[in-house]
């Protein structure tokens, strides 16, 4: 087998939600599972899990839960996770704003004018 | 390694549409194309992911020699930020991702073409998409595809802070859904994953912050490096105290002047294509790409030539080799790389023998031994 893990799920944003599908049967996994297989995100699943948080009921948590749970209506809803950012929904900004730093000042968009005639950074 | 014309699930579009892949389709024209799908052996699997992982030494080799002997020059890379590039060597600033173009007909090796190591998308569909299509069309069969599992593991050993802002360029649907996808993988590894676009970096007089003023500690850029340096805020890079990644030495491998490093460091490698800067030295016909040149643009190559901004850094000349044509169909393989092991590949297709941001995404299965 190539694809040694048994966890495929993932999230896209735009609120769009995917993919539980990608494993049948295997969408849930406990802490102590979680632990025994040192998945990365171990801690959020356990703390999730105590709290009941997860939609995977007592002891249980879920990754497809928690992907979701972050990418709801572009930030975190559920409880017991870690709070993320919103995605960034403002103009250009490439202006000058301010705010707490050494100088008193910032200034936007000093990045991005060598890719502006190009359609995409990526290769 | 066969090329299968199979009959596309009904309700593909739904299912990538369900799947958050905003990029099946562009311009109208089907990026994702399961008319067809590629069948490998296991053996053949073998070889490729062998392969993969002798480039990756040569490649690091390679990196360690230009920044001990100074070699920019045949990478086109300027001295003013030779130090910078050096140092993330130095420090060995972690790599994420990378993908690697190999030109293969399943016969003798496979030849690395070039490697992706800055801003390489076609990930999200290699990582998640053909896998959920496998499980779908051929779910008895497997895939050379650990890519997205290898991400998730890979985010905690960077060394990275647990927060980090990831940016892009915006109007290009692709990078964007790379990014997302990215940013997903960081949030499934415990990471504090932020974003916003590459144009509302600030700079605040010593380091980069957020639009909230947030110091920017870590920071996955799909925006090249090249560009990085060049823009106006180029000149902070080097006394911001921020992570990058890609770290910057990954400027070393993306530039195509690292072909022709490679041809004279391990010179008749079975996996490597003659490379020269000057061109006529191949000993046959050649194909001439810009040092710093992306998805196909300003290529010559015999029969062939495209358009693009690209090409004022100066050249690469390689060997050419046309790409396998099947069922008139030029077929790239991309075999990616994560954290420094090979770890699946995906397989782009064109009707021209260059290969560009248009061409198409093809999956692939193969029956395990």
């Amino acid at each position: 087998m190539r694809r040694p893990l048994v966890i495929a799920l993932v999230l896209m944003g735009g609120g769009v939600v995917m993919a539980g599908a990608l494993m049948p049967g295997r969408p849930r996994i406990s802490c102590d599972e979680a632990r025994a297989q040192s998945l990365p995100n171990a801690d959020e699943i356990c703390l999730r899990a105590a709290s009941g948080a997860g939609g995977g009921g007592s002891g249980h948590s879920s990754w497809l839960f928690w992907s979701s749970s972050i990418y709801r209506g572009g930030s975190y809803a559920g409880s017991g996770g870690t709070a993320v950012a919103a995605n960034t929904s403002g103009s250009a900004s490439k202006v000058s704003s301010g705010g707490p730093s050494s100088s008193g000042s910032v200034s936007r968009g000093g990045f991005g004018g060598a890719g502006a005639s190009a359609s995409s950074g990526g290769s | 390694m066969q090329r299968h014309a199979i009959t596309p699930r009904p309700d593909w579009r739904a299912r990538a549409r369900d799947l958050g892949f905003a990029f099946a389709e562009i311009a109208g024209e089907p990026y994702w194309d399961e008319t067809a799908a590629w069948e490998f052996t296991a053996g053949e699997i073998d070889a490729l992911e062998e392969a993969t992982n002798e480039l990756e030494r040569l490649c690091r080799a390679a990196v360690a020699h230009a920044v001990q002997h100074k070699r920019n020059d045949i990478l086109g890379i300027p001295d003013a930020v030779w130090a910078l590039i050096a140092g993330s060597w130095q420090r060995q600033e972690a790599s994420l991702y990378g993908r690697m173009d190999l030109w293969w007909d399943g016969r003798g090796p496979p030849k690395l073409l070039e490697y992706n190591a800055d801003t390489p998308t076609a990930l999200y569909e290699a990582a998640v998409i053909q896998w959920e299509w496998l499980t779908c069309a051929f779910p008895d069969m497997d895939q050379f595809n650990g890519i997205h599992e290898a991400l998730i593991a890979a985010w905690p050993r960077l060394g990275i802070p647990k927060r980090v802002h990831f940016t892009c360029q915006r109007d290009s649907t692709e990078d964007k859904g790379t990014v997302d996808y990215l940013r997903d993988t960081a949030m499934q590894a415990g990471a504090e994953a932020r974003f916003l676009y590459i144009d509302e970096i600030g700079w605040d007089g010593g380091k980069f912050v957020d639009l909230e003023n947030q110091a920017m500690q870590a920071v996955f850029k799909l925006y090249p490096w090249e560009w990085l340096l060049r823009d106006a805020f180029g000149n902070n890079v080097a006394r911001a105290p921020t992570r990058w990644i890609e770290p910057a030495w990954r400027l070393i491998l993306s530039s195509k002047g690292i072909l022709a490093l490679l041809w004279e460091l391990f010179p008749g490698h079975p996996n490597l294509l003659p490379a020269f800067r000057e061109p006529g030295r191949c000993g046959g016909a050649e194909i001439r790409k810009p040092l710093f040149g992306r998805e196909g643009a300003n290529i010559s190559a015999p029969g062939a030539e495209t358009p693009g901004p690209y090409g004022e850094e100066g050249f690469v000349n390689q060997q050419y080799l046309e790409l396998p044509l099947v069922d008139g169909r030029y077929a790239l393989i991309g075999s990616w790389v994560i954290d420094g092991e090979a770890k699946g590949i995906g397989i782009r297709e064109d009707a021209s023998p260059i290969t560009r941001d248009t061409s198409r995404f093809v999956p692939h299965f193969f029956k395990s031994a």
